[in-house]
């Protein structure tokens, strides 16, 4: 399945069908999981509508700086992520590699900046059964953190493709960046509903 | 060929990270007050940043139209959404 | 677990003659099964969509008088066809033993089924069948009852985590393509619902309660969605799988 996505021959000789850059399996993925987010952020604000309130004095407890500190971070690994493709794509190996390092680098970073802030948060006793806000945020940054940890994953996938000497699937480094770009926009809304937000 | 892709690539960077500190600028005046205008534009922000994600650092730019469709279709809803839950 | 040997004369039985009569009768109890389990536990039971974790004691007691009989005959019924379940994760582990990795992915998979099958939905059958057994007893026992069911229904997602997990690798890693990649990427978001079905153990109210929008319906919906592509990926592996292929056992 994914060898007819990667290839498609054009519909009618004159005209081509642009690619699918990546991998369609996953596509099917991140949509899905843009989806499932999706849904989590309409429950969110249903929420929020009820308890107005609330949900703005808890979030001044929030550290901004540590939300716009973590978009930044992670808008760094995805432009990593996205020269690594570039360098892949142009047969640069070496400078694919570096660049997937640095996008690691970012994701832990990122981790970091998450633990370090959950730290302050549930020292000064605000858990996750607070109230409300605090469930959401904690649950939803939860999950996304849990993205974060698979897209390691996924970065320690591509390095491991980039050192296979002969038949080096492109389209596999592509399919990982994707799934960075996504753990990146998803944490750009997340940023804007929890922290931003008045 | 590669400079220019590479070029593109860094300028969306910048591009996207400038407009997170308008956003967190924006915010950090406006901490203890509810504010639409304020929630508005950031949430603006927020849905010129994602689609900038998904067109150029996704590719979906130069992508089948299907998808192209899709991912527009999908942040559309979910800004509609947001922003009426949000009004109402 | 089916018989691993594919030598099975040419029987026509309504399929043209085709072998693999076996894997067919074992793929065909997945639309039976599967009803059965709708209704036993949508209208029968009452466990899907849940009751409220909120419901005062009271409230619970009458609902397990007002449900009494249709619980007790639906999960009855559970305890007859809960086997099936196992003949249907036997066929997927047997797809498994086609693939190019190794064996112990398969019995990872049947392992972690059999360790979820009790709290995934027997321990909820038994829990509710003896709130129903003795309507007198004590109220705050019938609540207890109420609650070990409901939690481990729902709150025993986890335990299928790994299944989910080691079912996607196995995809990623086989190279005879026995079921598509997407299936797996479908996998790993059954992962992402049970992480969030974990509170559940936590609020008896809100999204991430055992009946909340995201612990109980989203999650509910996405895993129709992977049974459904499951079903659909297992038929197509049964349907490209030639006759003479040697499977080991």
């Amino acid at each position: 399945m994914t060898a007819e996505a990667r290839s498609r021959p054009a519909d009618a000789p004159a005209q081509r069908t642009p690619a699918l850059p990546g991998d369609a399996g996953m596509w099917v993925f991140v949509l899905g999981d843009m989806v499932i987010f999706g849904v989590y952020f309409i429950v969110f604000m249903v929420y929020r509508g009820h308890e107005q309130a609330v949900f703005l004095a808890s979030q001044r407890h929030l550290s901004l700086a540590s939300g716009a500190v973590n978009t930044l971070v992670l808008l760094a690994g995805s432009r990593f992520a996205a020269l690594a493709v570039a360098a892949a794509r142009a047969g640069d190996d070496r400078r694919a590699s570096r660049l997937i390092g640095w996008c690691g680098i970012c994701g832990v970073a990122f981790l970091l900046v998450k633990a370090r802030e959950w730290y302050s948060l549930v020292s000064a006793g605000r858990t996750v059964t607070r109230n409300n806000f605090y469930m959401f945020y904690y649950a939803f940054t939860g999950v996304h953190l849990f993205h974060v940890l698979m897209g390691l994953v996924v970065l320690g996938v591509m390095l491991a493709e980039l050192r296979r000497p002969a038949g080096r699937r492109t389209w596999l480094i592509e399919a990982g960046a994707i799934y960075w770009h996504m753990v990146d926009l998803l944490w750009i809304i997340l940023f804007a509903l929890l922290y931003l937000m008045r | 060929m590669k400079g220019t892709v590479t070029s593109r690539i860094t300028w969306t960077w910048a591009l996207l990270s400038a407009l997170t500190m308008v956003s967190w600028a924006l915010a950090a005046t406006r901490r203890f007050t509810p504010s639409t205008a304020v929630t508005i534009v950031v949430l603006a922000i927020a849905a010129v940043k994602t689609r900038t994600v998904i067109r150029q650092f996704m590719e979906v730019r130069v992508a089948p139209r299907w998808l192209r469709r899709a991912t527009d279709a999908w942040l559309a809803v979910l800004m509609a959404a947001i922003i009426g839950l949000y009004l109402w | 677990m089916t018989a691993a040997s594919p030598a099975v004369p040419a029987v026509s039985a309504g399929r043209g003659g085709r072998r693999l009569l076996d894997l067919w009768a074992c793929w065909w109890v997945f639309p039976p099964f599967y009803t059965l389990f709708g209704i036993i536990f949508v209208p029968l039971t009452r466990v899907m969509p849940p009751p409220s974790p909120a419901k005062p004691t009271a409230q619970i007691v009458l609902f397990f008088h007002a449900h009494a009989l249709t619980i007790q005959i639906g999960f009855s019924v559970l305890m007859l066809a809960i086997g099936a379940g196992s003949v249907l994760n036997g066929l997927v582990a047997y797809q498994m033993r086609r693939m190019t990795v190794d064996p112990v992915f398969a019995y990872t998979y049947i392992a972690t089924l059999a360790v979820g099958a009790i709290p995934g939905c027997l321990f909820c059958a038994f829990s509710f069948l003896a709130a129903t057994f003795r309507p007198d007893r004590d109220p705050h026992l019938i609540a207890l009852c109420y609650d070990l069911g409901l939690l481990t229904f729902v709150g025993s997602l986890g335990c299928f985590a790994t299944q989910y997990l080691i079912f996607a690798i196995a995809i990623f890693l086989d190279r005879n393509k026995i079921f598509p990649t997407w299936l797996a990427y479908i996998s790993i978001w059954q992962v992402v619902t049970e992480l969030v079905a974990i509170p559940v153990f936590i609020f008896t109210g809100g999204p991430f309660a055992w009946n909340g929008a995201i612990s109980f319906w989203e999650g509910t919906a996405l895993f129709g969605v992977y049974i459904a592509c499951l079903i659909m990926c297992v038929r197509k592996a049964i349907e490209r799988q030639q006759p003479g292929e040697r499977v080991p056992g």
